[in-house]
């Protein structure tokens, strides 16, 4: 060391300082990471709600959608129906889930990525036709989907889709 | 050389290194947090974007289905401004800050947008319309003539909505969207001159179901009483109907009644013309008690001619109700009594008057069943569309027509021009001329006339008329008449051909949207399992010219009801339920021969595109097939069928339970080859199989148990067609054959090979409709031995347990077949 003009002294404060220095930076990659990891999840759930959104929305607006309420139903009991479907773990290819009464309308959902824990839909009437002011009810759709983050935390994202429908 | 010191270089390489590590790793850090509070950003500008597009959804229902929405949508500034243009090509911007939009945009905010709690400050910015490349909905695209039927507010072109919703100050996105539309008028052309229309019949009550919509037959008479033991018969009377005045001296009455004025002649460039109601009965008509009809024959015969005439239906009938203004026509159907004026008058499929047996000249009549419909078309139809007509003068008359029926057929259709109070109905209003019954059903949301009749002053639609009598025929009114038996509301409509003032926008009119070029119209959104539902079909499309809820091709021709020398479309179906929300294009298939050319191969593309599947069967001459016979390669293809799950074998027979089209090629196409069922065709649900280089043999083919209805007929249709060859068929000639054929049979070459013939048997049984290019000797056989052709459309308003069997036959060629056919041997 000598030889290399560094003394032990130089070394240990290079080291303790390099030691103390490289801490922040440590917890700064490690913040970095689960901001990675939470961007990649936002960025999943978000294409997890768009799938399900876009087929609301289609379905929503083909003509006979009202026929798959059944008599003693609404729009409320035949969404969240499914919410048990839509979480369901164990799938791990994209499935169709049918509507309850339905011979083939449904939503094909593509399987919860890891770290997801459920996904639902939240239905609300926020019209009601009976006013007369029009002749349809209309129903707020909340899809929400919820994950956990790296460090233990939920975290979810919706969204919502309007559907209106005859009662 | 002086030896540097290096005191402190570990030091400096620790602290340059781990610099350049901070600002390698911060940097880093900032980059995924950046990308983080974008992300955040992105799902805001997702929702903005999923909110947008709710907002199109929202203004096409609005537009489509709200009815309140709908009138805003008429009453637009811009709107009106394009209904009323005669150009082409036009662009109307819609005001986003007034009328329609500002009135879309701020429910649209309050019923939804508002209801986003968990994002501040989102908002439904505007609402906007832009409706371009306009044109008319003639065939050549411009504005039409009276003699194609159309009115000139009928258009057609693109529409664009956007929906912008901005989050904030920050995020601002817009949804867009670019369609076809087509805006029809519910009656087309001469049609939307005259209308009336009773929303349900009086038979109708909200438990009643059934298949059978009863259109435009009536039970009562013509003082609204119900009907138990008469012939149907449409009457005109230009008097009053009371009680009162029908007791009273009846010829007086008559003097005081009015006239019907038909206009100026065009054809002939007569002057106006009037058709004297009272005064034209013939005098060699009597009416015999006992067959009313017995003397029309002799009548024509003496040279009267097919005309209308004032009958009494005694000599000694001194009262309004003893004259009737019947139909003589030479044949069953409608015909034009008064074609210079436009005026039809009679009576469809067989008409109530019964038919002329020519061997003994007299009328026969016909089970009620067969008399369907009674017809009075006093504006013409599209081929010969009326001058105006007007009736008057009213003075304390006024006109009425009211069709008759036995029980259980119901509703009656009348005239009333004016407005005076009687004792029988409470009228708010005054009624334009009748010309037909609507069947549909107010309560069922299947309301949508009741919305379009029209608030226009009487005054301005009679200053546009030019009739200065104020006493004149004036516009319809909706009726208050919610506890009376028969009508329930009227519509007026009127609608004036090019460039003439118009009195007002009829409303008449529907905005459509057009998806996937009329795939997916309300038409199908009705069907469903539900009886009542499935009503509502058969009632909008019992609506001649209803383009809204059917494709042109798919809707019984407009006119086809009213003109006997218009057969029906025969249709093909693969009858497999539209599944609700399922839009996959094979379920479902519908064509109408009708109006497809079939010459220039659209049909045959039309009908390629829908296939399922394809499959190719081996030629006679394919090296698989070598040495067999002919029984051998029939088996064969039966083999194939069954392995690719088109059919399955059981008891000795063929069953279907494929829903969906098959394409079956036979062979290379160097040569027709011949495709036989072996055995019975069961079909246990609806579909069609499409032969390509073949000739057909079928044995038969029925419905199995499940699949049959009450009547014994398939639920579903199944079509069996052939693109170039010869369907041969071994039926015989009644209900009970062992070899019926439960099917719409096509032949669709242009040769001779497309034709259908005999194989075997007697008479020919098939229930279900025929098309083809050439009858072969089909109809030797059937002449010689009866048999049944049953056109068995699933959505004819006239269908009935014994089907028309007028419209079962449609040559496809030029010439007409002059085939009539009996329904019994």
């Amino acid at each position: 060391m000598k030889k290399a003009g560094l003394t032990l002294a130089e070394v240990i404060v290079a080291l303790a300082i390099a030691a103390f220095a490289i801490l922040p930076i440590f917890s700064t990659l490690q913040s970095s990471s689960s901001k990675i990891y939470r961007g990649i999840n936002h960025y999943q759930s978000q294409f997890l709600i768009s799938e399900i959104y876009q087929q609301l929305n289609n379905i929503s607006n083909s003509s006979g959608f009202e026929g798959l309420i059944s008599a003693g139903s609404d729009l409320k009991l035949l969404l969240e129906s499914i919410n048990d479907k839509l979480s369901d773990k164990n799938v791990i290819y994209p499935r169709h889930i049918r509507f309850p009464g339905s011979k083939s309308a449904g939503l094909l959902v593509s399987a919860l990525p890891e770290n997801f824990t459920y996904r639902h839909l939240l239905v609300e009437r926020v019209f009601d036709s009976s006013s007369g002011e029009l002749s349809h009810d209309w129903y707020k759709v909340t899809i929400k989907v919820v994950w956990n983050e790296p460090d233990g935390q939920e975290a979810a994202l919706e969204s919502y889709a309007f559907i209106g429908i005859r009662p | 050389m002086l030896k540097r010191p290096k005191n402190g270089i570990a030091l400096f390489i620790v602290f340059v290194t781990m610099t350049v590590l901070f600002i390698v790793v911060f940097s880093y850090h900032k980059y995924a947090r950046h990308q983080l509070i974008k992300g955040h950003h992105e799902e805001l500008v997702r929702i903005a974007d999923n909110v947008a597009q709710t907002g199109i959804n929202f203004v096409i229902k609005a537009i489509h289905e709200e009815n309140n929405l709908r009138k805003v949508f008429f009453e637009d500034e811009s709107v009106q401004t394009l209904l009323n243009s005669s150009s082409i090509n036009d662009v109307v911007v819609l005001k986003k800050n007034s009328g329609f939009c500002a009135k879309v945009s701020a429910l649209f905010q309050n019923i939804c947008v508002d209801n986003i709690e968990l994002v501040q400050d989102i908002k439904c910015e505007r609402i906007e319309i832009a409706i371009s490349q306009t044109a008319f909905l003639g065939p050549d695209k411009l504005l039409p003539g009276p003699h194609l039927g159309r009115d000139y507010h009928e258009k057609q072109g693109k529409i664009k909505i956007a929906c912008t919703v901005s989050i904030g100050g920050s995020i601002a996105r817009q949804a867009t969207i670019s369609r076809d539309f087509k805006l029809f008028s519910y009656i087309p052309g001469p049609y939307s001159r005259f209308n009336f229309f009773i929303h349900s019949s009086s038979q109708r009550n909200s438990t009643w179901k059934g298949s059978n919509p009863y259109f435009n037959v009536v039970k009562s008479d013509i003082n609204g009483r119900y009907l138990n033991n008469d012939h149907r018969r449409l009457i005109l009377i230009n008097a009053p109907d009371t009680e009162s005045l029908k007791l009273a001296d009846s010829a007086e009455v008559l003097k005081t009644s009015g006239w019907v004025y038909l206009g100026n002649d065009p054809h002939f460039g007569k002057d106006t013309t009037l058709l004297n109601i009272p005064a034209g009965y013939h005098p060699d008509i009597i009416v015999d008690p006992k067959d009313p009809f017995k003397k029309y024959p002799e009548a024509i015969k003496n040279g009267i001619g097919a005309g209308t005439y004032l009958s009494r239906a005694n000599s000694s009938g001194r009262d309004a109700a003893s004259y009737l203004l019947q139909n003589v026509s030479l044949r069953r159907g409608l015909i034009p009594v008064i074609k210079t004026f436009g005026l039809f008058w009679g009576a469809d499929s067989y008409g109530p008057w019964g038919e002329l047996d020519y061997n003994n000249g007299n009328a026969r009549k016909l089970s009620q069943q067969n008399c369907l419909t009674s017809w009075l078309l006093p504006f013409g139809t599209q081929h010969y569309p009326s001058p105006t007509l007007v009736a008057g003068p009213v003075l304390s008359a006024y006109l009425s027509t009211v069709v008759m029926s036995k029980p259980g057929q119901s509703f009656d259709t009348r005239f009333f021009l004016n407005s005076y109070l009687t004792g029988s109905y409470i009228r708010t209003g005054n009624f334009a001329i009748m010309t037909r019954a609507y069947s549909g059903d107010l309560n069922k949301g299947n309301n949508d006339l009741a919305f379009f009749v029209s608030q226009t002053p009487l005054s301005q639609f009679n200053n546009c008329l030019g009739i200065s009598n104020g006493t004149l025929l004036t516009m319809g009114d909706v009726i208050n008449e919610a506890d009376q038996i028969g009508i329930k509301a009227l519509m007026w409509s009127y609608a004036n051909y090019p460039a003439q003032p118009c009195p007002y926008i009829p409303i008449n009119f529907l905005f459509e949207v057009i998806r996937d070029k009329y795939q997916q119209l309300d038409f199908f959104k009705l069907e469903s399992d539900d009886d009542d539902n499935l009503r509502k079909v058969h009632d909008r499309m019992a609506l001649p010219g209803n383009s809204i809820w059917a494709p042109p091709e798919a809707q019984p021709n407009s006119y086809a009801y009213f003109q006997s020398a218009d057969s029906l479309p025969i249709w093909l179906y693969s009858a497999t339920d539209p599944s609700l929300g399922d839009t996959s294009r094979e379920v479902y298939f519908k064509a109408s021969l009708k109006n497809c050319s079939f010459d220039d191969k659209d049909f045959r593309n039309v009908l390629l595109s829908r296939v399922t599947d394809v499959i190719r069967l081996p030629g006679k001459k394919a090296p698989e097939m070598a040495g067999k016979s002919g029984t051998a390669i029939q088996e064969k293809y039966q083999e194939i069928l069954k392995s690719r799950k088109i059919f399955i074998e059981k008891n000795d027979r063929l069953e279907f339970h494929s829903p969906g089209i098959y394409r079956i090629i036979v062979g290379d196409g160097s040569q027709i080859e011949k495709f036989e069922f072996l055995q019975p065709v069961f079909t246990g649900c609806g579909g069609v199989l499409i032969f390509e280089n073949a000739n057909l043999d079928v044995k038969a083919v029925s419905p199995v148990s499940s699949e049959m209805d009450g009547l014994g007929q398939a639920k579903h249709a199944f079509s069996l067609i052939c693109l170039d060859g010869k369907i041969s068929v071994s039926s015989s000639h009644d209900s009970n054959t062992a070899y019926p054929v439960h099917a719409y049979l096509a032949a669709l070459g242009k040769t001779g090979a497309g034709s259908l013939g005999k194989r075997s048997g007697n008479g020919l049984y098939v229930n279900g409709g025929v098309a083809l290019t050439t009858i072969d000797d089909l109809f030797e056989a059937y002449r010689r031995d009866g048999g049944i052709i049953r056109y068995n459309p699933l959505f004819n308003p006239n269908y009935q347990v014994n089907t028309d069997i007028r419209y079962g036959f449609r040559v496809l060629g030029d010439s007409e077949t002059e085939i009539k056919f009996q329904g019994a041997k």
